[in-house]
This record gives C-alpha cells, structure tokens and sequence, in this order.
C-alpha cells in the first residue's frame, strides 16, 4: 500500500471496522492515517493536495516541537559551583 | 446542581433545546465535520449527539457541547440567556472559592471495562479525521493529567491536540508555554518517560477549567470545584499516580517516550488555518478504561471561526488573565480575550493616571496566557463594555490618538500557530491606547460627551411594547 501523502511503499492497513464496513491504513515514515470510505483526495497519491504532500528531506528537516534539552548533568552535592572571577 | 459526567450535561442541555440527536447512521467522514462546523455557526448552536456510525456499531459521538454561549452558560447553572457580561461577572465571583479540593472515590463507571493488553484507540473510539487534511484521527477535547516528575507535586490538567497514529501510540502537542512542557522537560533531562493520563469525554466545567491558563501551581481539580461550587470527584489512575476525572468515559494511560520526536499534524487549528507537519512528542498506550459501552466519544470540531472552541475558550481566557491581574490593579473592570484565544484583547479599566492604560497592556502580556497570545491590546476606559464590540470601535473612533497612544513591540513571544508569523513563536505585540487622556496627559480638544437622554429608558420600554 502507497501512502497517499508522502508515497512511501510501506504502507499497511491496521484496522478493519467490526461490521467490515472500511479500513483505516497508517504510514510508518509520515504517521498519516487514513480510512477506506474517505474521499478520493485522501485515499490515492496521486490527487492528494501537493500543498500537504510530505517527502524524506521535509521529514528529515521539520523542527522539534518542543525542542530535546540538554541531558542533565549528574551533580555532586558536596561541590559547590565555581563563582565567575572577579573584575577587579 | 452542578453535572457530574458528560452525560447529565447533555440531559439538561436536551431539556434546554441545546442538544440535537442524529439517530441516523453517519459516516465518520464528512458528516460529524460538516454537522458540527454547522452546529457552531447556527444561532444559539445546540450539542449534537450521533447514535449510530458506520462502523462503530456500540460507540456514540458528542459534538458541539460547548458551542454556543447558550450551552456555556447551561454549563455555569445559569438561564441560558445569560449575557456575555454576566457569565464573565459570574466566573470571577466562582474564581474567589477557589480552592475547593477534589474528593476521592472509590468506584466511577470509567472503571467498568479495564484493557491492560494489548489496547486499540482503533477499536476503543469512534474516530474521524476533523479536517481533510489533518495528518490523522485526533482528540482534540481531551484532557491529560501529569505531574512534575522531580517532586511528585504540581498536577496538571490540560487539553493538547493528540493524534492518533496507531493502536497504541499518540502524538501530543506539548508546546513550551503550557505546564505539561515543564513536566516533559524535567523528564527528558531526567531521560525518564512521562506518566500521563488521557481523560475522554468529560463534565463540561473539567473541559473549561483544563483549557483556562492557570499560574503552573494551581491545581486545576481544586478550580473545577470553585467553578461547579463543589467538590470534582476524582479516582486514581491504574498505574502510576494520578488522579482522573471521575466523571470521564474513557480513560488512556501511557507515558511520553523520552527525548524523542516523531512526524505529526498538519491539524486545522482554531485559527482557521492549518498548522504545519513537524515533529513532535508521542505516548506509548498501555492501558485503557473505560464505561461499559454504548460510550460517547466527546470531541471538537475547530475550523473557519468561530468554532466551539471560540466559545469554550472565550471566558476562560478573558477571566484567567482578569483574576490575575485585579490584586495589583483593582481599577480593572473587565477583560474581552475571545478573540482566537486572546490574539486580540480588550482591557476595560479606570485609569489611576495618564499613561496608565500602557501599563495594564503591559502587565496583560506577563500573565501565563498573557506572555503569548495577545498580538493585539485594546484598552479603553471603564465607561466601555469590552464585549460589546460598537462601543470598543467607538472608542477607538474617538479616543485613540495614534501619534501617542499606538505601541508596538517587535520581536515578543508569539502563538506557535499564528499563521501571520515570520518567525514561528514570535511576533509584534501591538498596543492600541483608546482611553481618554488624564492628567497629567494632555485632555481632549472637545471633552464633553454627550449624556443619554435621561428618559430613554422610559421610552425604550414604551416603544417594545407597542412593539408586540
């Protein structure tokens, strides 16, 4: 299965509806998930709105939201911190 | 009485008009989209309540239910006709008995079916795409519970966007000027998960009380009660240590993977314009619980404004900001922020001295809300209803003089999903100074207002009734 909105080929279906009335796919690289009985602009790479499309380098390239901080660093309680030097 | 689940809300709204029942079968999509942008956009907008969707054969879908004032004000206990003005005066007057601690139970209805293997958001929600071209399925009204990994203390309750990306896996919108961003960040310093909560289809006040910027060590249950004048009831989550709205329908429980980010969105925000694709935190399901079905899934429709979450957020974000502000600045009388959350907001206060309404702007943009949102500050003086937009433009009209009283601050903290950006998260915040001068500034040319007629209220009644 392609996904319609970044095409990558790894595409899988991950839910049938109880009554089997649709599926719902997801892509593992772009997250996307869509539902069988959605419209066409949705379902098939080839009519989904390139506005939104999504490629590796976009991926590769999208900014953290919130950004990683830095890992803390493991303090020894019996070492006080250096004060800055004096300006005199 | 105040209402202690989702549904005896929408049993007093039925009673009221202010809910509709589609008993016919829908698709997920379009048709909730399309019934609920609908149901926002109709004058005094009711609740709507689908009983059967394709595919979901024992789950329902809410709708709507806090979007129209009418519903807002149901939701407070008051008539449904209820004022703008009114509903803002009530809510400050609920804000003082803050704090009215939760009460613990022992047993709540969201405990009835407990999936601790293996669980589905698929098979355990109706879900649907809210917008086309959202990158998936999303809750947008639902609320999460955390608490600061380090101590163990300050609990929050918040509402995020959350997209579901598979059976057990939801991305989350932790953006840094929320509470539950402190908590992740302590955490993935820490490089340790995340303990959260995901608390589905809620009494409506828990829903006004998780979207209202709280100061980060107020507790947000212990508000629920100031608001409802009683106590909320919570219950312990199976795992870890929080406390959940007891009146929920579903509960997720997971924890955010740390010091990782994984592709999310695009989602259509309450700006009315999609936010971009970017990566963001995801939680790791492992458990849910929930009632026993028929469930009701409660979620928002946000799209072209105004939307239900213009009225859900339109007094939470006016009063947060009011109450925060009054103890230094008791001149104040009232705070319009109903503008797609705040972006644009109207101060109405007396002013002690010239000069005075620059000051309240600027303590405006150092509340918690205050230090993003607002891009745009009008201030007028106390003879002007914030929330009674002809009298605000008047005052502009009149009053505003633009060589003096126009401010504006480049490079400020911004909304992240303001689509006029140039750099995302900053922006130019913009003072519009519309309060007569007084002294010392230098009065109007023509200072004399012309008064009301003093038998205008005489003849008003006079004329409605020979109206009828």
């Amino acid at each position: 299965m392609i996904c319609p909105r970044c095409e990558f080929v790894e595409a899988y279906k991950v839910y049938q509806a109880e009554d089997k009335s649709w599926e719902v796919y997801r892509c593992p690289r772009c997250n996307f998930n869509w539902r069988s009985t959605e419209e066409q602009e949705l379902t098939e790479p080839k009519l989904y709105n390139p506005r939104f499309k999504l490629n590796e380098k976009q991926i590769q390239d999208m900014a953290p939201k919130p950004p990683v901080p830095p890992l803390r660093k493991t303090q020894d309680p019996g070492v006080r911190e250096k004060k800055p030097p004096s300006r005199t | 009485m105040p209402f202690n689940s989702l549904r005896a809300f929408l049993d007093k709204a039925e009673a009221e008009g202010q809910l509709v029942r589609i008993k016919e079968k829908v698709k997920p999509e379009p048709d909730i989209r399309a019934a609920a942008c609908a149901a926002a956009k109709i004058a005094a907008g009711p609740a709507i309540l689908f009983e059967k969707i394709e595919g979901y054969p024992s789950k329902q879908v809410a709708m709507n239910v806090h979007g129209s004032f009418q519903n807002h004000a149901l939701m407070l206990d008051l008539p449904k006709e209820t004022s703008l003005k009114e509903q803002f005066q009530e809510l400050v007057r609920r804000w003082d008995r803050y704090p009215i601690p939760a009460r613990r139970v022992s047993n709540a209805p969201l405990k009835e079916v407990i999936i601790d293997k293996n669980p589905s958001l698929y098979k355990e929600l109706p879900l649907f795409r809210v917008n086309p071209m959202d990158g998936g399925f999303y809750l947008s009204k639902a609320c999460v519970i955390s608490r600061d990994p380090e101590t163990g203390e300050d609990q929050n309750l918040g509402m995020y966007r959350m997209q579901v990306k598979d059976h057990d896996r939801i991305g989350i919108q932790a953006a840094a000027q929320h509470d539950i961003a402190i908590h992740l960040r302590k955490a993935e310093e820490l490089d340790i998960p995340l303990r959260i909560a995901i608390a589905v289809s809620n009494e409506p006040v828990t829903s006004l009380v998780a979207s209202t910027p709280l100061h980060y060590h107020q507790d947000e249950y212990s508000m629920i009660g100031a608001i409802r004048g009683e106590s909320a009831e919570v219950i312990s989550s199976e795992r870890g240590n929080l406390d959940l709205p007891g009146g929920a329908e579903v509960v997720i429980e997971g924890e955010i993977i740390p010091r990782k980010r994984f592709v999310e969105g695009p989602f259509a925000e309450y700006t009315g314009y999609y936010s971009s694709s970017m990566i963001q935190a995801e939680v790791q399901v492992d458990l849910i619980s929930r009632r026993r079905d028929p469930i009701i899934f409660e979620n928002l429709y946000s799209g072209l404004p105004w939307t239900e979450i213009d009225y859900m957020m339109a007094m939470s974000t006016s009063v947060a900001p009011f109450k925060q502000m009054k103890p230094e600045f008791p001149e104040l009388q009232a705070i319009n922020a109903m503008y797609s959350h705040g972006y644009v907001t109207i101060i109405s206060s007396k002013m002690r001295f010239g000069g005075f309404a620059k000051t309240l702007a600027l303590r405006l943009l150092t509340t918690p809300h205050g230090i993003n949102y607002p891009k745009f500050i009008i201030v007028v003086d106390d003879d002007i209803d914030p929330f009674d937009l002809q009298q605000v433009m008047w005052a502009i009209s009149v009053r505003f003089r633009p060589e003096r009283d126009l401010v504006l601050i480049p490079n400020a903290p911004g909304s992240t999903v303001d689509p006029a950006h140039l750099v995302r998260g900053i922006t130019t915040k913009t003072i519009i100074d519309a309060t007569k001068p007084v002294f010392p500034d230098i009065p109007l040319a023509d200072a004399s207002i012309v008064d009301v007629p003093p038998e205008t209220p005489f003849w008003t009644e006079e004329i409605l009734k020979r109206r009828k």
